[in-house]
């Protein structure tokens, strides 16, 4: 490069700012969240101070009510055991254990007002599995709807991502699919769709798992999971029936 | 110490001064608007907490540079396998549209912007901060967590790669002439 070019290189450089757009409506947005993120952070603040008073008060009661149930079955001469088991979820692989706030929930349902129709795994073999982050990205012709699942550590347990990809054309996506294919470390198929795992390698290893359907395309994505459990987390996305 | 809402007052105070050029830098160096839009907030977010724990700031820019570029590098080191399906259906549709969307302006930037985002991380985070975002060796070392002598070496070479993609695309001609 010539001196002359150098300058014009960095004069490029330091313009790039300039040539980079947030719109003030879009910023505006992101304010108006941020503020309502500020005080919802102080809101578990105060819950918890009121959890730090009131467990002991509730252990007491519980403790009260063990020792009466105990004295009840005595009394009555009825074994505990035969007063039921505890809730056992329903294809016992712990399909109860991903939980989703109240706010995730309502904006599911605001993706599927717009014709998303959202299809997350029910099952984590990690307890107390959390999504979080549930958003649509509008991208060009391809809307997405992406997920982080975390633990009770708030560490990443998988990521998900589902796209509408009805608009994608079907020689492309062909195409794609048989390059999924060749790349894929493992096939299999599952309720009629195929399922490509492919790992990728590095310090740590990735597991992904690819499920397409003629409407949608799945993705998860792990560190911490194995390759079984990955693909059973695959496996209770519920695709029946999708439109 | 200051109470909750005085922290929360200062955040919002500081997004309206540095929430554009957050968000820019995020943007050079993913590519990305919504994830930019959605990292900016929680660089915001962390400052809060830091604060919140009884910790001080002096300089709110390097340290709201230093969270971004952490939040930002940590996104990349997680997310962008997730983008490898998605980068699937997307190539030819959307990839250059993208940048075309997010560059306004002459054919120049987005070569520039295009060849940006095709170097290795340490090289673009290391010529956004210094030579777009112009902060000094030393802000710069701070913000990255590097050594002076790092951030220099590292920008030579980062520029040098950057500038040998823009001459091998011929963006400028041998007489030093831009091409556009």
């Amino acid at each position: 490069m010539t001196k002359q070019e150098e300058r014009n290189f960095e004069h490029t450089l330091g313009n790039l700012n300039t040539k980079i757009g947030w719109s003030e409506d879009r910023q505006q947005q992101v304010r108006r969240r941020l503020a309502a993120q500020l005080n919802d952070t102080n809101s578990p603040e105060k819950a918890s101070r009121i959890r730090r008073y009131m467990a002991p008060v509730l252990a007491f009661i519980m403790l009260l009510a063990v020792t009466g149930v105990f004295f009840l079955s005595e009394v009555t001469d009825q074994p505990i055991a035969e007063q039921g088991t505890p809730k056992q979820s329903a294809d016992n692989r712990g399909t109860d254990q991903i939980q989703i706030s109240e706010a995730e929930q309502t904006a599911i349902e605001e993706i599927e007002a717009g014709g998303f129709e959202v299809r997350l795994p029910t099952y984590s073999p990690i307890e107390q599995t959390e999504a979080v982050n549930i958003r649509q990205r509008p991208t060009g012709n391809v809307p997405h709807v992406s997920v982080q699942y975390i633990n009770k550590y708030k560490e990443d347990v998988f990521t998900f991502q589902q796209e509408k990809i009805s608009k994608v054309s079907e020689t492309y996506r062909k195409e794609r699919l048989s390059q999924m294919e060749a790349d894929s470390d493992r096939q299999l198929e599952w309720d009629d769709y195929p399922i490509y795992y492919t790992k990728k390698g590095g310090t740590k290893t990735l597991k992904m798992v690819n499920i397409v359907t003629p409407q949608y395309a799945f993705t998860l994505a792990s560190y911490r999971l194995t390759a079984e459990e990955i693909i059973e987390v695959a496996k209770s996305i519920p695709l029946a029936d999708l439109n | 110490m200051p109470s909750e809402d005085t922290v929360q007052k200062y955040i919002i105070e500081w997004y309206d001064m540095y929430s554009m050029a957050i968000y820019k830098y995020i943007v050079k160096m993913l590519n990305d608007v919504q994830q930019a839009e959605d990292i900016t907030q929680e660089t915001f977010i962390r400052a809060y907490k830091y604060m919140k724990n009884e910790r001080s700031v002096n300089n709110p820019k390097t340290f709201l540079y230093r969270t971004a570029h952490n939040l930002t590098v940590d996104h990349i080191r997680k997310h962008s396998p997730i983008q490898l399906f998605k980068d699937v259906f997307f190539e030819r549709e959307d990839s250059r549209a993208s940048i075309e969307l997010i560059v306004e302006g002459r054919e120049e930037s987005e070569h520039v912007f295009e060849d940006l985002l095709s170097l290795k991380t340490t090289y673009r985070q290391v010529i956004i901060l210094r030579k777009v975002e112009g902060f000094s060796i030393k802000e710069t070392a701070s913000i990255l967590r590097w050594s002076e002598s790092k951030v220099k070496s590292t920008l030579f070479r980062g520029l040098g790669k950057l500038e040998s993609r823009l001459s091998e695309e011929g963006v400028y001609d041998k007489t030093g002439r831009k091409e556009f």
